[in-house]
């Protein structure tokens, strides 16, 4: 009893903690990567030979002029000696625009804010070979890796630089500025390195949608020709980090520190509790035992391939598909954005997540009537059809809380099993968290400043974002989820802002009150701490706000159809005693066998 | 009360001279007459009981080891069938876990009695209106006959009701006792938390007994032991479950009986002999039941060999008894331990989960969930009259019929109190009032059919 009476306490604390931090978010800074240009260098390079088959393959674009990365350094590709003496290479920087010369190209200036762009003078050539010559004006316009994500607008230059620009807007869409105005309704002739020339079209607002974030990532010119006959080109080539090299691996440090710091959170957690228990006239005994320290056995009975197993593969593959889909197959579905927490700040994942503009709220004015309604009906839509089944199946972060429970049952350490009361004591702390997702946005800061989620999905993915508060809150997300199972979605604002509607949802859990024993073993399953579920009597469906429709109920309950999973009325999923049982089928067998062996000897004799 | 007192005063003989065993058993002629005769009296009781169990026609052949082990217990008093120097643990109820007595590596025994000749020793020993059954333990107890009863090193006995808590401090009187605290209601979480707490503070106890040490893989391996023990028990109540009936609910009984007397290990290989027999009766359509006969069930206060009238009484009457809701039968191991998390805190809260939550037993204050049991079983089983059985001075259990005769009213399916005590003077009574029962049953059935054949016509 008195135990709880203190929980308020923290409750409290905790909830004022969160406020009062969320303010400083961007002030505690947890890993920083540098958002400069500094270690990097550029050259030029000459590239003749190039030409030709640039000149066969693509009929635009046949300046030459374009950036390419190699490592920390930029190479700036002309078409020949004479380009690369008149190509100027412009900076942007904090003071505005400055032009690069040879020595802050070797060494370059923190005060570069990652976007180059190089120009060259106006040439007289046949560009399309249509045999009349034309005033041609060259550009290359790179952006670094670190542009991309944490900032809310791309970067741009001056028009007076070049009137043609190009942004990288978004994963498959760019816009296309000319003379400092959105170029509307007008055909260009976009050339990419990987699929060829191609005219396209922009629309109303100058964008071009509906673009391969691979054929971005390859290098990509815009080729525009103004009705007087002069025609401007822009090459543009973002950095990109390809999987797996260190640069990319690099960009995964701020989540291995995290990992680091909360094993030795737990590990420090595991040593104070133990010299607690140590204490205890009852429990002293055993502290080695609670522990996991003790010798060690497995319960040979438990099932091994069940629902249970069918769920991880799924969310396995979902992490996977989520992070990584948008950089394998170059498609990104922004339209649809659906309730999950895996960060779009990831730029390649392969749909967005709803978060992000839940907690930029403020954002919804700057949007047309079209995004905002697509926004919301794809979050209606994937509320009704899915609800909360995302946190049980598709959630990243559900996974790797998963992943550490999961650990923590590998090594058999006691846990910390909340009784319902302190559940019920967590909701001040689920509505302070839902206020500040929705409301951050308009006091000047933001919930992803604070979101554990931006730790993960980013850094799969290869992007160096840095972390504020978030890296902390992560570490207390881990260590949390390793002692009380997916401790985080007990507070997670986005799966309760879901929750509130699980009235509509078409996943449901159903329960057949007279088949139930209570005999309690969904409730001590359930990671939720959802206790009506066992004590229900009345209602067939259990569905609560809290539930995230992870079947642990359904796997552990023992009796026949007492619980079920259903989807628009029908049970795919339901409990029985017969696969409850399943793990036994084996001792059967061997029971079986001795039997047999028994009375062979038995008929020998 | 001379009886016990004798027997405190030898037991702190026992303690004090340990060395000379001849001086402690020695009894006066008196005595030692008395003894023969209360030996010939209950051999010659279970005798017939269980001659009257193996003469129901229709059990199994691998029935037989069962019949044997209530033979060996009751009839030829012998100790329970265990390797050599197994410490046995005496246990009363349902809620104690034997995963802890079997991980210290003793032999658990349920010493819930159903003597009728203990019973009249017990009678001049506890108040007249305590229950039979606790009659019965406390008269094998002062007449140190039963070798299960004199064998144990430690008896742990659940807090429940009233009666179990009295001979909880008189046997502590005599042999080393461990009373359980059991939650006197399962609905709040701390109720649990205390029980988990109760267990934590068993283990001490038991280990004592064996001079072994719970450790997590000794409480895993009985957890699995009891854990297939429940696999084939929930096969065997799916036969059970069959219509026409594949084996009288006698002999189930019986079966569950003799659990309590037989290593966990043994008694799920027989089972699953005698699932194996009975999955062969399935496929021969060798049934034990005809269509019409009626499907009765029994609830109610326990049904403890030898005093099995009640059953034994409704099958030779032409019923059939295909459910079985009392703490001696199915109840004791229906429920399984379901392991949720695999830590040694986990294991022990499982154990303190299976063996309260969903326990049925009328000493909870709030016992719902036993209606829909029932209800449960009345459709796994079709079971069309149940049979509420209440040992006299059983108030508990007496409490909770009124509920259920409404319920089961609404359902339409007949529910009659019989009570009882552990003597054979109100056996014809039974007989009649079981047999009225049987008969509405049938005449009921007769009534429905052919509305139910309409509606199966349609
Ligand atoms: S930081 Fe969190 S809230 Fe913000 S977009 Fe990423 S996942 Fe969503
Ligand atoms: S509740 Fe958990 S699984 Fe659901 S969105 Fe939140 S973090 Fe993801
Ligand atoms: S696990 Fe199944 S039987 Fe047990 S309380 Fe839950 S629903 Fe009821
Ligand atoms: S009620 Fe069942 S499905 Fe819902 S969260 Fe709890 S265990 Fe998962």
């Amino acid at each position: 009893m008195k135990l709880k009476k203190l929980f308020t306490l923290p409750i409290i604390i905790t909830c004022i903690v969160f406020a009062v931090l969320s303010f400083f978010a961007y002030n505690i800074v947890f890993f920083n990567f540098s958002t400069d240009a500094s270690g990097y260098t550029m050259t030029t390079a000459v590239n003749t030979q190039d030409e030709n088959i640039q000149q066969e393959s693509i009929q635009a674009a046949s300046t030459g002029l374009s950036f390419t990365y190699d490592n920390n350094q930029i190479i700036l590709n002309t078409a020949n000696n004479q380009d690369a003496a008149n190509v100027k290479v412009y900076a942007l920087s904090i003071n505005g625009v400055t032009e690069m010369t040879p020595q802050n190209m070797a060494v370059m200036n923190p005060d570069y804010l990652g976007s180059f762009i190089a120009t060259l003078p106006e040439q007289t050539t046949d560009i399309d070979g249509d045999g009349m010559s034309k005033t041609v004006y060259a550009a290359a316009k790179t952006d670094m890796a670190f542009t991309q994500g944490y900032q809310p607008t791309a970067p741009t230059f001056d028009h007076e630089l070049f009137p043609l620009e190009i942004i990288f807007t978004d994963r498959t869409t760019i816009s296309v500025l000319f003379n400092g105005e959105p170029l509307a309704n007008q055909t260009l002739t976009l050339t990419s390195q990987r699929s060829g020339a191609n005219q396209v079209t922009t629309n109303a607002e100058g964008a071009i949608e509906g673009l391969s974030l691979l054929d971005i990532r390859n290098g990509i010119a815009v080729t525009y020709v103004e009705d007087d006959g002069n025609a401007y080109v822009m090459s543009y080539q973002v950095e990109d980090n390809t999987l797996l090299s260190t640069r990319y691996l690099s960009a995964l440090t701020p989540f291995f520190i995290i990992i680091a710091l909360s094993i030795i959170g737990i590990l420090l957690c595991l040593w104070l509790r133990k010299r607690v228990v140590e204490k205890d006239p009852v429990m002293g005994r055993f502290s080695d035992e609670r522990m996991g320290l003790g010798p060690m056995g497995t319960m040979k009975s438990q099932r091994k391939f069940g629902f249970m197993a069918i769920r991880w593969i799924i969310m396995i593959v979902s992490f996977f598909t989520l992070i990584y889909g948008g950089k394998l197959l170059g498609q990104w579905y922004s339209n649809i954005a659906i309730p999950i927490f895996a960060c779009p700040i990831n730029q390649d994942q392969l749909i967005a997540s709803s978060c992000y503009t839940l907690a930029h709220l403020n954002l919804l004015v700057s949007m047309n009537w079209q995004e905002i309604a697509i926004f919301f009906g794809s979050l209606l839509i994937s509320l009704v059809v899915l609800g909360r089944f995302i946190c049980g199946f598709l959630c990243p972060m559900g996974l790797i809380q998963d992943i550490t429970h999961e650990s923590r049952q590998g090594l058999k350490i006691e846990g910390l099993s909340l009784t319902e009361k302190l559940y019920s004591r967590l909701k001040p702390i689920k509505w302070t968290m839902l206020l500040l997702f929705l409301g951050l946005c308009f006091v000047g800061v933001n919930f992803c400043d604070i979101c554990p989620a931006i730790t993960v999905s980013p850094a799969f993915a290869g992007f160096k974002v840095s972390v504020y508060l978030s890296g902390f809150f992560m570490i207390v997300v881990i260590i949390g989820s390793f002692f009380k199972r997916r401790f985080f979605c007990n507070i997670c604002p986005l799966g309760y802002l879901m929750g509130l509607g699980h009235k509509i949802s078409l996943f449901r859990i159903k329960k057949d009150c007279q088949a139930c024993t209570e005999c309690g073993a969904c409730y001590e399953a359930c990671p939720m701490g959802i206790k009506t579920i066992y004590t229900e009597r009345e209602k067939n469906d259990v569905t609560t706000a809290d539930c995230i429709m992870c079947g642990e109920c359904i796997d552990k309950c023992p009796e026949n159809k007492a619980l079920a999973m259903s989807f628009c009325g029908v049970k795919f999923y339901q409990a029985s005693r017969k696969t409850f049982m399943s793990g036994h089928k084996k001792t059967e067998k061997k029971l079986k066998r001795l039997i047999k062996k028994r009375d062979k000897n038995e008929s020998d004799q | 009360m001379s009886l016990i007192n004798n027997k405190r005063n030898n037991q702190e003989k026992n303690n004090s001279e340990k060395n000379d065993e001849n001086i402690v058993t020695e009894r006066s002629p008196v005595e030692e007459r008395q003894r023969q005769r209360f030996m010939d009296k209950a051999t010659k009781v279970s005798g017939k009981y269980l001659r009257r169990l193996e003469e129901l026609n229709g059990a199994p052949a691998a029935m037989q080891p069962f019949f044997k082990v209530l033979k060996d217990i009751y009839v030829d008093m012998k100790n329970v069938e265990k390797p050599a120097d197994t410490k046995i643990v005496g246990t009363y109820c349902v809620m104690v876990p034997h995963e802890l007595i079997y991980a210290v590596g003793a032999q658990p025994v349920k010493l819930c009695s159903g003597s009728y000749t203990a019973f009249s020793i017990g009678d001049d020993l506890v108040p007249r209106d305590a229950c039979p059954l606790i009659k019965a333990v406390m008269g094998f107890q002062a007449m140190e006959v039963m070798p299960i009863y004199e064998a144990c090193e430690l008896m742990v006995v659940p807090i429940t009701c009233d009666c179990k808590k009295k001979m909880a401090g008189m046997l502590k009187e005599m042999v080393p006792t461990y009373s359980l605290h059991v939650p006197t209601s399962k609905s709040d979480d701390d109720d649990m938390e205390q029980y988990v707490q109760e267990l934590y503070q068993l283990i001490p106890e038991l280990e004592k007994v064996t001079g072994n040490t719970i450790t997590y893989k000794s409480l895993a391996k009985s957890i699995d032991q009891m854990g297939f023990a429940q696999y084939e028990m929930s096969k065997f109540n799916d036969y059970k479950k069959h219509v026409p009936a594949l084996i009288k609910g006698t002999h189930a009984m019986a079966l569950m009986n003799a659990f309590s007397y037989m290593p966990v290990d043994k008694w799920s290989e027989q089972l699953h002999l005698l699932n194996e027999e009975l999955a062969q009766r399935k496929k021969d359509k060798a049934y034990v039941s005809k269509d019409k006969q009626p499907r009765i069930m029994v609830t109610g206060s326990p049904i403890i060999f030898p005093n099995i009238k009640i059953p034994l009484l409704i099958e030779e009457m032409g019923g059939i008894l295909v459910g079985d809701e009392t703490c001696m039968g199915e109840r004791s191991i229906y429920d399984p331990t379901v392991v949720v998390d695999q830590s040694f805190d986990g294991l022990m809260r499982s154990l303190a989960n299976r063996y309260t939550r969903p326990c049925t037993c009328p000493t909870f204050v709030d016992n719902n969930q036993r209606i829909y049991r029932i209800k449960q079983m009345i459709k796994d089983h079709q079971v069309q009259g149940v049979v509420y059985h209440v040992l006299r001075g059983c108030l508990v259990y007496d409490f909770e019929y009124q509920t259920l005769e409404d319920e089961l009213g609404k359902l339409g399916v007949p529910v009659i109190r019989v009570e009882s005590d552990y003597n054979e003077e109100d056996i014809e009574q039974l007989r009649i009032r079981i047999e009225a029962f049987i008969e509405l049953i049938k005449l009921k059935d007769l009534a429905m059919r052919p509305k139910k054949q309409e509606i199966a016509g349609e």
